[in-house]
């Protein structure tokens, strides 16, 4: 079976950089995905995490983004989430973190 | 390219001289002597591409000069034309030829045949260097492999063994048959000694009609093995340690009430996954009963660590009297104030003996099957809070209706969760699946059937069910 790989591509926009995930983030892919939200976090400049692209996440994947969450809004960081297709966005809304975190509104 | 050399030997100067001349107008470069002995030794002290020998020569004569040289280690290369002044009958040829001579021919010989057939002998003396080199080189080789490498015949005897391979079985191993090797060449393994070798099979493809060879190599495979095998330990204690933990956050017995019949199940997942983070747990609390049910993320011992006071913290706000949704986010201080983990979800209701109503807090936990006593089965709310590990989130009390004959089904993902699929086609089989079965334990049974099958889960899963009982 040739399982979707999890990718992180990062895009400059304007004053700050759009990480776009790709394939199935799990418990593999967590620790690619903390390092790269830590890194645009202490570059300083806006961020936009867009899953639109992301085919799957599961409970560690959402773990990497609560624990993100909690440290930008200690730092006064302020970040915007582009939502999943609908398989993605179902384990947001099921965990409650569609209201926790800041979902832009869609397009 | 040097003028090949040749050796000549007559001790008849004007024959000597005419195939002399004979061989410098082919181009050869010759050397004479006069006498077999002299022959022997100029060969020896620089052996000729060929040595041309008179059979007639007094004192050492032409066929004992080519037994000399042909018997000597340095010299049994150099090919030997032997010529006779007069014809010989057939056994003075064939005595020739089991001097050793290459060829034999008779006088008077033409220049253009005599030249000729040197050539083809430094032809074929040229080529039998080459096999040689090639064949040390092959052995050289063959012997510098740390593998053991034997060639086998049809019948599995040795025709020919590497060095590391005699070392293995002998020097002697040639020419017999080793019977370890049957086995080895069944199980692809075999073990000598303290060590163990991979057994490989090559078929050296069929020749000429002869029957098929073999090619075995042995591997040392111990030190691969021996890794391996502390890997699987390693794996096995720490699933030894997990199994265990496990077992300590799932409470040993139920509280038994004729008023409230519990039933729960844990489900380990597949072997190759440690135990997960799921729990559940009964607490006597605010004269009635909280059911709860958990789920950390990750898997292993620290989950399983994690869950284990996630658990026992709970059970310590609802003695002290907090309330449902305050106990809730204690824990949820609990999980952020300590980074104790990224994440859990968690479901808990709060269950009175003497009112329909159950309360309920859900901390982004699917939500609670009801099997109502007199309708078909359903989610029992449609709302929830956030999980646990979000700085600063707030948790409310939802509640619903559960009358004497309802069930109650808690669960955790690993139930409903498939990949490549959405959650809530998960949920709906969760759903039809509960309908039409009494009991509880029968229910689990059908429930687990329905939704995992007989293999193990890829996920774990608890299971925690309640039915009030008619009165």
């Amino acid at each position: 079976m040739n399982l979707p790989v999890f990718k992180i591509t990062t895009r400059e926009a304007g004053a700050g950089v759009v990480l776009v995930l790709t394939g199935e983030l799990d418990l593999a892919g967590a620790p690619d995905l903390n390092e790269a939200l830590t890194e645009a976090r202490e570059a300083g400049g806006a961020l936009t995490l867009d899953l639109s692209e992301l085919e799957f996440i599961d409970s560690s994947g959402l773990g990497v983004l609560v624990r993100f969450h909690n440290a930008a809004e200690a730092a006064g960081y302020e970040y915007s989430v582009i939502a999943g297709p609908p398989q993605v966005h179902r384990a947001f809304v099921l965990s409650g973190l569609d209201q926790a975190l800041p979902f832009a509104a869609r397009a | 390219m040097r003028a090949p050399t040749i050796l000549l030997a007559d001790d008849d100067d004007i024959g000597r001289y005419v195939i002399a001349t004979m061989l410098r107008r082919a181009g050869f470069v010759v050397t004479e002597v006069a006498d077999g002995r002299s022959a022997v030794s100029a060969v020896l002290a620089s052996p000729p591409d060929v040595a041309v020998l008179d059979v007639k020569m007094p004192g050492l004569d032409g066929f004992e000069a080519c037994r000399r040289i042909k018997s000597h280690e340095d010299t049994r290369h150099v090919p030997v034309l032997m010529l006779s002044a007069t014809f010989l009958e057939t056994d003075a040829q064939v005595e020739g030829l089991e001097t050793g001579a290459d060829v034999y021919l008779t006088q008077p010989v033409e220049a253009p045949v005599l030249a000729a057939t040197i050539r083809s002998l430094m032809r074929a003396r040229n080529l039998e260097t080459e096999v040689r080199l090639a064949a040390a080189e092959w052995r050289t080789t063959f012997d510098a492999i740390s593998d053991a490498v034997a060639v086998l015949d049809g019948d599995g005897v040795v025709v020919r063994a590497n060095r590391a391979f005699m070392a293995a079985f002998g020097e002697g191993v040639v020419g017999t048959r080793v019977d370890a090797l049957d086995v080895g060449r069944d199980s692809g393994e075999l073990a000598l000694g303290d060590r163990t070798h991979s057994v490989r099979v090559d078929l050296v493809p069929d020749e000429l009609g002869k029957s098929p060879r073999l090619v075995v190599t042995l591997s040392d495979i111990t030190v691969a093995r021996r890794s391996e095998r502390e890997r699987a330990e390693a794996f096995v204690r720490e699933q030894t340690i997990s199994r265990t933990l496990q077992q300590s956050l799932l409470p040993e017995r139920l509280p038994s009430d004729e008023r409230l019949a519990l039933h729960a199940w844990h489900l380990a997942a597949e072997q190759e996954l440690i135990v997960g983070g799921d729990w559940y747990d009964v607490i006597e609390a605010d004269g009635g009963l909280w059911l709860v049910i958990g789920d950390v993320a990750g898997h292993g011992i620290a989950a399983a660590t994690q869950a284990g006071q996630l658990r026992h913290s709970l059970r310590v706000y609802a003695h002290e009297g907090f309330g449902l949704a305050e106990s809730v986010r204690r824990l949820n201080e609990l999980v952020t104030g300590t980074e104790l983990t990224d994440m859990a979800t968690m479901c808990i209701l709060a269950l009175s003996h003497d009112s329909d109503e159950v309360r309920m807090v859900s901390a982004g936990h699917p939500p609670p099957v009801l099997i109502p006593a007199g309708g078909p089965p359903r989610l029992a709310v449609e709302t929830h809070d956030v999980v646990l590990g979000v700085v600063g989130a707030h948790y409310e009390e939802s509640t619903f209706t559960f009358a004497p004959g309802d069930r109650l089904v808690l669960y955790t993902d690993g139930l409903v969760e498939r990949p490549g699929e959405m959650i809530d086609d998960g949920l709906e089989r969760l759903v039809q699946a509960c309908a039409g079965i009494e009991g509880l334990e029968a229910l689990r049974l059908h429930v687990v059937t329905s939704l995992v099958g007989d293999a193990h889960p890829r996920d774990d899963v608890a299971l925690l069910l309640a039915e009030r009982q008619v009165h």
